[in-house]
């Protein structure tokens, strides 16, 4: 790896990625093939809205399972270009990433959300999910879990 | 070695990741500077030739490419907000 007076410089698409991976372009545009059952739509689509800030970019027709990239910088520049494509390629992780969570983690937010604008408990202090229908049908007096029951002091 | 498609005046979208309405939308957006012109389909995707007017000749490469970042833009917008 080459070493830059900043220490040692990161490893480029071109160079890291396997062979057929990436393709360099005459007018330094940077093509990268991803296969979508990794990555998925959302995340490619989120990781694309960020780079589009600093290079322009183009999706081609998706293509047995793999779709292409194709980025070059705003600046025109081809390290500016290969810089960009190593930030976007981590960053399609992260927001491979953030689907999933957002995903596994829907139920409890959605939860969380009616929670904060209901105007009845729809949690109990465990978090557990409260059964309206059960709860309302208790009268007042009830004592579910016995704690008015006497007991003795041991 | 060949030139990237973001140089070249002819393009293939995808309509499930370019949706015509935002080709639409973004071509009302750029009609002071380029016209587009379906070229027909071609295996799924929607051929298209963007041309540039001769008033802004000088930078042709530049507008097609944002174009192209414009009429993704308006695409991702869409598909996030569904």
């Amino acid at each position: 790896m080459a070493e830059s007076a900043h220490g040692p410089a990161s490893p480029l698409p071109m160079n890291s990625l396997p062979r057929g991976v990436s393709q360099r372009f005459e007018d330094g545009a940077l093509r990268v093939s991803l296969p979508l059952e990794v990555y998925g739509l959302p995340a490619l689509f989120r990781a694309c809205y960020r780079l589009t800030d600093h290079s322009f970019v183009y999706l081609s027709p998706p293509q047995g399972g793999l779709i292409e990239v194709t980025l070059i910088a705003k600046t025109g520049q081809v390290t500016d270009t290969d810089q960009l494509a190593g930030r976007f390629l981590n960053d399609l992780i992260d927001q491979r990433l953030r689907v999933d969570i957002g995903e596994e983690t829907r139920a409890i937010r959605e939860l969380i959300v009616a929670q904060a604008f209901a105007a009845v408990d729809v949690i109990d202090d465990q978090g557990s999910p409260v059964d309206q229908r059960e709860k309302s049908a208790a009268e007042p007096g009830d004592d579910p879990q016995g704690l008015t029951q006497w007991r003795p002091v041991s | 070695m060949a030139t990237s498609i973001l140089t070249a005046g002819h393009l293939r979208l995808d309509p499930s990741l370019y949706p015509p309405d935002c080709v639409g939308a973004a071509a009302t957006a750029y009609a002071e500077f380029l016209r587009i012109e379906p070229s027909g389909a071609e295996s799924g995707a929607v051929g298209l030739n963007i041309v540039v007017l001769p008033a802004f000749s000088a930078r042709e490469v530049q507008l097609r490419r944002e174009f192209l970042n414009y009429v993704l833009d308006l695409a991702i917008q869409g598909h996030l907000r569904s």
